[in-house]
């Protein structure tokens, strides 16, 4: 276990729900898991944890937007991996913009497991 | 004064005779009417030569000679109301007419001898009869008696415009009685003053207007306008006289004045009594047709306030069947697109008669609108239809006649004709005076005005309508569709981690046979239950699709759009009880690579969703028809959806097909006409009219046609041509 610790992962997503999930499948798929429902505390664990990778939902309740998020967590760790999820289809712009704001993917929910899994481990080995 | 009234009357006579003849040469009417007058020119010219002859020999030459119009007269006048009565009264006129002509030319040969006129006395002037005198008497009144006597009876017999014909006709030889009661009064030496003349010319005039006149005017009217024209001219002109005649011995002592005043003050008075007169006698008189006019005035004010267009049409039909008194009245307007002017309002009371659903743009009748931007009135075709093209007129006069028109108003806008009202004949016959007629044609115009600002209104208001249903979906949409996906995403991830975990589990390892299975059924069950997951996954994303598309124009991929419009269609109709073994098919296929188009996504979207949409409800009708039909079930029927993509040249042609319920050849012409639904029920026929898809395909510079015979399907063939410069701009 301690050995896949440095493979951290962090998802920020106000889906309770979900964010539960994803974290139990990928903490069983071998990766440290550091889950957030929200903006705050979510750059609270990218500062303390550094992680490699954060999954990160565009819509966000409270607390700054996605978007917002994004460009801090960038500016926090540079080389940070970020997978955006959103609940509003494939939209041409948001991607765009996400894209271009240093995001690595875009993927819409709902969205299975084994792909996000297969996604991570993709932005892992770039590395 | 017998001098003036002399020439006066052979001047009218002569120039009515030539104006009438001029007129229409070849008609018989005409013709016999001019010989009419041109006999009694004569015979006055006859009298006008023996006032200026001194001896009696030259005298009695002329005097033989005014006989000889004298004697033609009769005979002329015979023929002439045979020939205005002749579609009336059918006889044997060729016979009665030999008849006369005969016994006037025996006369004739007796006319220069004394039998007739045995000498002439100057100072007094008088003709002394010869003993064949009371022979042409005889023929005068025989030829007048037998001339009234058929002219009585085409009256009774006849009506509307003809009818107001034979009146005057009947006007001007009552007017003529009088005149030649008067003459042979005075050849007898009553002293009568020579006012026949005068009167004469009347009888002349009448008959003219009768025949010449496009509209005769009510002779109700006529009478009383020409009575009190008389009856002012006479207080104007009566009166001083009569004054100055009283005090004629007063006259010289300053009194003169009095009736020069007078009549001063009676000239400037005579327009405004006669006037007033007038409008007073015609209010009695035509008290009915005041009391219509006001009402179609009333009618044609209210109009502008109605934009729902088939209500207006309904109104108008209505109100002029109703203030009219007509059999049925109808309004046709001009289809753009088709070229034609399609039946669109009608109103009956009464029996209903089987009027035509279409006038091509290039029929005779549109022709003959154009021509002549006014009111065509059925009879009148037949009665003063211009030689020229007399075919195409006899042609239209009976077609209108078999379906009991009477009346085509035009309705002018800008110089085009956007439709016409056809009127049936009043139900008692009465016929439309000019009156009438240039209130109708004011209201026409107003109505076009109106039905142009209804078609606006009605465009405009559907267009709002799509428009706030596009912007309702697109604020919707995405938030629903979000908070949807997010239950999804947690569905999904819980499902697929309890898959993962029973992956793990090593189920085969199990001892117990019961919950080897429980879990093996378990994990199916979850592997169903994400599939459907990401079906809905695929109704949000179709939705979002639509509800995000852009009204402006940009590049896209049309086949794409296509599939997502056919995937909505399949969301929206998930409900409607299609048996599932029965579901239409659908095939898409494209010809090979498809250049995206520059289009409106929003727009075309609409078009795409709405015409597979119709095809789905032609091919459930169809269904239905089946079975209802046959009673049973298991016919089998395969309803089909077919999209082909292709492109020509610099268009991309979508033919978008079914093997549905197609449509009648009524149905079909009226496709494209504003509300025009073949939905019978309220819930259905509530999507895009085809002529807003029209107008969103015309948006793209593009065209919509369809194809369809009943029973077998439809097709709808849109072209939108390739906007080359456009998407190379966007391309760089």
């Amino acid at each position: 276990m301690e050995i896949k610790s440095d493979r951290k992962v962090l998802i920020i997503d106000d889906e309770e729900t979900l964010l539960k999930n994803i974290g139990d499948f990928l903490r069983v798929s071998g990766y440290s898991v550091f889950t957030s429902p929200n903006s705050t505390q979510g750059l609270e664990l990218l500062r303390n944890h550094a992680p490699e990778v954060m999954l990160l939902d565009l819509h966000l309740r409270e607390g700054l937007t996605g978007m917002q998020v994004l460009k801090a967590a960038k500016m926090l760790k540079p080389d940070l991996k970020v997978i955006i999820l959103t609940g509003f289809g494939e939209e041409e712009e948001a991607r765009n913009n996400c894209l271009s704001l240093g995001a690595s993917a875009f993927l819409s929910k709902p969205t299975s497991l084994r792909s996000l899994s297969e996604a991570i481990g993709n932005l892992m080995e770039v590395k | 004064m017998l001098l003036i009234s002399v020439y006066i009357a052979v001047a009218v006579n002569i120039f009515l005779g030539l104006f009438v003849y001029v007129k229409n040469p070849k008609k018989s009417i005409n013709v016999s009417f001019s010989l009419m007058a041109f006999s009694i020119a004569m015979w006055n010219a006859g009298d006008i030569l023996i006032i200026f002859s001194d001896d009696p020999s030259r005298a009695i030459l002329w005097s033989r000679i005014s006989y000889i119009g004298a004697l033609l007269f009769p005979a002329f006048s015979l023929h002439f109301v045979v020939s205005i009565t002749r579609d009336v009264i059918r006889k044997d006129w060729k016979r009665i007419l030999s008849i006369v002509y005969g016994s006037a030319s025996f006369l004739l040969c007796f006319i220069f001898t004394p039998f007739i006129i045995k000498e002439v006395s100057l100072r007094p002037f008088k003709e002394v009869p010869g003993s064949l005198y009371f022979l042409v008497l005889l023929f005068f009144v025989s030829c007048f008696l037998y001339l009234f006597y058929v002219l009585i009876k085409a009256f009774t017999r006849s009506s509307g415009l003809k009818k107001t014909q034979l009146s005057y006709v009947f006007l001007g030889y009552f007017i003529g009685l009088i005149a030649w009661s008067a003459y042979f009064l005075v050849l007898q030496g009553f002293n009568l003053p020579p006012v026949y003349y005068i009167i004469e010319t009347g009888y002349t005039l009448a008959v003219a207007y009768a025949i010449i006149k496009y509209r005769l005017m009510n002779i109700k009217a006529a009478v009383s306008r020409a009575g009190i024209f008389f009856f002012v001219y006479i207080l104007i002109l009566g009166v001083p006289f009569g004054v100055a005649f009283l005090i004629r011995e007063k006259m010289l002592a300053n009194l003169w004045l009095l009736p020069l005043l007078l009549m001063a003050f009676l000239a400037s008075a005579g327009p405004f009594i006669y006037m007033r007169l007038q409008r007073r006698f015609e209010v009695r008189l035509r008290a009915q047709e005041f009391r219509s006019h006001q009402a179609l005035r009333r009618l044609s004010h209210n109009m502008l306030r109605f934009t729902n267009l088939s209500v207006l049409l309904r109104l108008i039909v209505h109100y002029l069947v109703k203030i009219l008194g007509l059999r049925f009245a109808a309004v046709y307007l001009l289809e753009s697109q088709s070229d034609k002017y399609l039946l669109s309002s009608a109103w009956y009371s009464g029996e209903k008669i089987e009027l035509p659903q279409e006038f091509d743009v290039n029929s005779h009748l549109i022709d003959h609108l154009y021509l002549k931007k006014l009111p065509i009135v059925t009879e009148e075709l037949s009665l003063y239809a211009p030689t020229s093209f007399t075919t195409h007129i006899k042609k239209l006069f009976s077609a209108l006649s078999e379906l009991r028109i009477n009346t085509i108003i035009p309705s002018f806008l800008r110089n085009g004709l956007i439709g016409f009202v056809v009127l049936s004949d009043r139900r008692n016959k009465t016929p439309f005076s000019q009156d009438d007629l240039n209130l109708l044609m004011v209201l026409s115009n107003e109505a076009a005005l109106a039905i142009e600002n209804a078609q606006f209104h009605q465009k405009e208001m559907s267009a709002l309508v799509e428009k706030s249903k596009r912007e309702a979906l697109a604020d919707m949409a995405p938030g629903a569709s979000h908070q949807f996906n997010n239950r999804l995403a947690a569905i999904s991830s819980s499902v697929e981690l309890l898959l993962f975990k029973l992956e793990k589990s090593n189920i085969e390892a199990q001892r117990d046979e019961g919950t080897k299975t429980l879990l093996k059924d378990a994990k199916a069950a979850l592997e169903m239950i994400d599939d459907e997951v990401y079906k809905g996954k695929e109704i949000t994303s179709a939705i979002l699709k639509r509800a995000k598309a852009k009204v402006d124009f940009q590049e896209f991929n049309l086949m794409n759009l296509i599939e997502n419009a056919y995937k909505l269609v399949m969301i929206s109709r998930s409900r409607s009880g299609l048996d599932k073994a029965k579901e239409p098919r659908f095939k898409i296929n494209s010809s090979s690579q498809m250049p995206n188009v520059f289009a409106s996504e929003a727009l075309l979207q609409d078009v795409f969703y709405n015409l597979i949409d119709n095809s789905y409800d032609a091919i459930q009708d169809k269904a239905r028809l089946i079975n209802e039909g046959n009673g049973q079930t298991n016919v089998s029927f395969q309803g089909e959806v077919e999209v082909v993509v292709s492109q020509e040249d610099q268009a991309i042609v979508v033919r978008v097909s079914d093997n549905g319920t197609g449509l009648t050849k009524e149905n079909h012409r009226k496709l494209f006409t504003p509300y025009f639904t073949t939905k019978a029920t309220s819930n259905k026929g509530s999507g895009l009219g085809l002529c807003v898809i029209r107008d969103f395909i015309e948006v793209h510079k593009g065209t919509i046609t369809c194809e369809s015979e009943y029973g077998k399907g439809t097709a709808f063939i849109i072209r939108l041509p390739i906007r080359k410069e456009k998407a190379n701009g966007n391309q760089i």
